[in-house]
């Protein structure tokens, strides 16, 4: 890529909790994280990655950038990319355009064509495993239907895992790290359904499929690291964070009180963070222990229909801060909220589930 | 084809009447807190807007009345510009080359090109109307400043340094820059036109944000490291004195009388600050909305009128950059004037 590195940083401290918010684009054009599951940031949590909308147009072409945690290092990567994520050694970014798998230097530079997959419409990369060497990422095909591929990173191999009619970028989950988690139709080669669909859990080889009895869930969930477990929102009036596992009878209730609205996870799965709405009430830091939360900040996304307005909370691995979009200014910008280890701290002794900060 | 994007506003907190001359949702920015960009009699100002919304768009030279009428695009592409003291000509850079544009009209004519330089910085002109004194950048990278003569046409190398900043006319006969001048050290400089006479201002905690205070022979700047004030100085002085303290003073401006100074805060944002230079007292006339981070777009860049009557700042409140004005009322100034 042609362009520099710049910095537009912006610090903005929340009004009612004090929090050091760092806004880490400022040019008036749409930006958004890569997804919540957190694999577009590296594992020492000092990168990560971010799109743009390369013109103010509904149709514009996305962009993928790169941009230190510190605000510095703002930097173009690919254009025209879909999907995003990080490599476990943090030297490269993996991203989807057309039928092609791309890997790009995440300090910059030029970029490579791992993989050109004939038949496929869209190409959208959104998770890896644990040791680097499988991702995986959904293809359209022509026909609008979807295949699962898991391309294996030591010999440049793709291969099927499964085909679906409906699919939400999967995620990679499990105690061992060695499942798929996705909201899925699956149908068979011939675009018949395989099983009805909900939230499965599946084997890397598209096999064993587990479902997660979640009967309320607003189709946001997350895998918990370390555990077979996920959670999800549920909607109104239920207004909770409710937690499963493959192959459980129910759901248990893990925090209520708020509207939670998306979800997400570090790494080890101790905390989760979750933003709000109806009413929003603050974007919420969740320890999964003790179901106990606070309010870590607001952040002022308006929260209507348009998936600009969502703030989309995603969480660093290693639990330092909590990523988020807002278009508080008109235009969707990429924000950075720390996390203090005093509210960790408080959230740990907690004895009690605890209501948010109230809006003013 | 001129037109008209003004919104009128009015400052909650201090009731004061703010123009909004740029609105359409492309950046727009000034051209800093110093320079001859406001014409003679301040009924006009030159300024800069983004063609497209891209970061690396082109960016072009509007002009626009104080009234927020005839906003007009002058010249594509063009740079720094400077208002000549007739008040009928634009002298702009553009890649290697000068320009000259009428200032209420139409048609652009080049004075001066050199492939020798990627782009040309127009910010002082003499009081007689004869020199511009163009701060022009190597493609390398190499800063020179040149002396244009208007009246036969001829431009020449005053001087190349590694480091050039912030060039403006020191009234009356002088310029002041950022420079490492030939054979001395880096610092803030008041120097003859003939590019000689060098002379340090004693500055020792500068942000490198200053101007000269008005027709006084003064230069005034803002402190770095939370010294929270404006400290005021002139050429062979052995240190500078503090003119005004207790705000986070940012970006300082005068007027032409040196009267009256206009200051944005930051660490915190306290306010546009209107400061009496003689008394050093200071009240807020506004607040920009800007949000004062990183981007060079998101800072207020306050520039006050050769006259005081008003102020022009840059704001990001829209999550745009847009140029706005601030009226500036009698009341306050004899409010802030001693004795009051």
């Amino acid at each position: 890529m042609t362009r520099p590195e710049t910095i537009e940083r912006i610090r903005r401290d929340d009004p009612r909790t004090g929090a050091a918010i760092l806004q880490l684009t400022s040019f008036p054009l749409t930006h958004w994280l890569v997804g919540c599951s957190g694999d577009g940031i590296t594992l020492d949590g000092k990168t990560l990655l971010l799109f743009e909308n390369s013109d103010p147009t509904r149709s514009s072409r996305r962009d993928l950038y790169r941009v230190n945690s510190d605000g510095s290092g703002l930097l173009l990567l690919a254009r025209n990319a879909s999907g995003g994520v990080v490599s476990v050694d943090g030297r490269f970014a993996y991203t989807g355009r057309g039928g092609s798998l791309v890997r790009i230097p995440l300090g910059g530079g030029d970029e490579e064509e791992l993989a050109r997959l004939p038949g496929y419409t869209q190409a959208h990369v959104s998770a890896r495993d644990r040791i680097g060497r499988f991702l995986f990422g959904q293809w359209r095909r022509e026909d609008g239907t979807f295949d699962v591929l898991r391309f294996d990173l030591s010999d440049g191999r793709a291969y099927q895992v499964c085909r679906a009619s409906y699919v939400m970028p999967v995620q990679v989950h499990g105690v061992n790290g060695d499942r798929v988690l996705a909201s899925i139709l699956p149908v068979g080669h011939e675009g018949k359904p395989r099983m009805t669909w909900g939230y499965w859990s599946f084997s890397f080889d598209g096999e064993d499929f587990r479902p997660i009895p979640f009967s309320r869930s607003n189709n946001h969930y997350v895998g918990l690291g370390g555990s077979d477990e996920v959670v999800t929102c549920t909607p109104h009036p239920a207004r909770a964070l409710e937690v499963a596992a493959p192959g459980d009878s129910q759901a248990r209730v893990l925090a209520t009180g708020a509207g939670f609205w998306h979800v997400a996870a570090d790494a080890s799965g101790e905390w989760l963070v979750c933003d709000t709405n109806w009413a929003d009430v603050g974007l919420q830091l969740v320890h999964r222990p003790t179901g106990c939360f606070r309010t870590l900040c607001h952040t002022a996304a308006s929260g209507g229909h348009p998936q600009w307005t969502h703030a989309h909370p995603c969480l660093a691995p290693n639990a330092d801060y909590v990523l988020f979009t807002s278009d508080r200014t008109g235009y969707a910008q990429v924000y950075l909220c720390p996390i203090p280890d005093a509210l960790k701290e408080e959230l740990r002794q907690a004895a009690q589930p605890s209501r948010p900060v109230p809006p003013v | 084809m001129a037109t008209i994007e003004r919104i009128e506003r009015v400052d909650p907190k201090t009731g004061v009447r703010v123009l909004q001359l740029t609105s359409f949702p492309l950046p727009h920015y000034h051209q800093y807190c110093y320079g001859q960009w406001i014409s003679p009699d301040c009924k006009t100002l030159i300024l800069f807007g983004y063609r497209e919304l891209r970061r690396d768009s082109p960016v072009d030279l509007w002009r626009v009345n104080s009234d927020g009428s005839d906003l007009t695009l002058v010249a594509q592409g063009a740079s720094w510009s400077a208002i000549s003291v007739d008040g009928k000509w634009i002298y702009a850079g553009r890649g290697g080359s000068i320009l000259r544009v009428p200032l209420h009209g139409e048609g652009e004519e080049e004075l001066f090109r050199s492939d020798e330089y990627a782009a040309m910085l127009v910010g002082a002109a003499s009081l007689d109307g004869r020199h511009l004194f163009p701060h022009a950048v190597r493609p390398g990278g190499k800063h020179v400043l040149l002396r244009f003569d208007l009246s036969t046409g001829t431009c020449e190398r005053l001087f190349e340094t590694s480091s050039l900043m912030h060039v403006q006319l020191h009234y009356p006969d002088r310029l002041l820059a950022s420079v490492v001048p030939p054979g001395l050290e880096y610092g803030i400089y008041t120097f003859g036109f003939n590019g000689d006479g060098f002379e340090k201002l004693p500055f020792m905690r500068s942000t490198n944000h200053y101007a000269s205070l008005g027709h006084t022979g003064k230069v005034i700047t803002t402190v770095h490291s939370g010294g929270k004030a404006i400290e005021v100085t002139k050429p062979g002085d052995k240190e500078a004195t503090i003119l005004a303290q207790g705000e986070g003073f940012w970006h300082p401006s005068s007027d032409a009388s040196g009267e009256w100074i206009a200051s944005d805060t930051n660490w915190p944002d306290t306010g546009l600050m209107l400061v009496h230079a003689a008394s050093g007292r200071y009240r807020p006339l506004c607040f920009t909305g800007a949000s004062g981070g990183h981007p060079q777009w998101s800072h207020a860049h306050p520039r006050i009128a050769p006259d005081a009557s008003y102020v022009v700042f840059d704001s990001d409140q829209t999550g745009v950059s847009h140029v706005y004005l601030a009226f500036i009322s009698h009341e306050l100034k004899d409010h802030l004037r001693p004795g009051r």
